[in-house]
């Protein structure tokens, strides 16, 4: 199967849930597994995604094989037109059938001079129903911005 | 490094399931085609470089938490 640069099945607008689903406040957090790890870090797979009340609207996304922590945000939080398009092979490695499956969050780096940026352009797509995750790098990458400004 | 010569619409097959044909080439740009497994990440090197390059600035989050916290708060 040729990968084609323009083809794209889903496009995904995303917007801030109206009601949190409840599996979102099991505070032992959502298991998601990463068969190709993160970019950079591909053999640690197993990962939880943990809510914190102090840091709303921020979560935990913390690695099960490795001591290692993300701090990570639903997109919506940081951008309002923020939409990513997944290739046909993302969508059925994730087994995704319908865009109310996937949720979308970025990765937040902390800086040295005490700001936070956020990567829009390698988001995490994970189904919501199966914990299946992967870091892609969407069609539409050009268009985004690897260290997108928070709080401003 | 394996170094290898190819003309177009030659290819070369890794591993028995990742297929790097030559589609076209013009000047200093070559046109290539990869066919893979679609569990196996196909990317521009600058694009993995600079994501890599991303988490691992990021991964270090965990021990900052009250500087986020006050940052969350104003």
């Amino acid at each position: 199967m040729p990968h084609n640069d323009c083809q794209a099945m889903l496009t995904i607008e995303h917007t801030i849930p109206e009601s949190v689903s409840p599996s979102a406040e099991r505070p032992e957090g959502i298991p998601l597994h990463f068969d190709g790890g993160l970019l950079g870090f591909e053999a640690n797979k197993q990962f939880e995604l943990i809510s914190d009340e102090e840091l709303k609207p921020f979560q935990w996304l913390k690695g099960m094989d490795a001591d290692q922590s993300f701090l990570v945000i639903p997109p919506a939080f940081v951008v309002g037109n923020y939409s990513v398009e997944i290739s046909d092979d993302d969508v059925a490695l994730l087994g995704i059938q319908s865009t109310e499956d996937a949720q979308v969050i970025c990765i937040a780096t902390y800086h040295a001079n005490e700001t936070v940026t956020i990567n829009l352009k390698g988001p995490i797509i994970f189904n919501q129903q199966t914990g299946q995750a992967r870091q892609i790098v969407p069609l539409n990458a050009a268009e985004l911005s690897l260290c997108h400004p928070m709080g401003n | 490094m394996l170094v290898l010569s190819r003309k177009p619409k030659e290819s070369i097959v890794i591993n028995g399931n990742v297929t790097v044909s030559v589609l076209r080439v013009d000047n200093d740009n070559v046109r290539i085609g990869i066919e893979a497994p679609m569990e196996v990440p196909v990317m521009r090197q600058e694009i993995y470089n600079e994501i890599r390059l991303n988490n691992q600035a990021a991964a270090g989050s965990a021990n900052i938490k009250p500087k986020i916290k006050k940052l969350v708060n104003n």
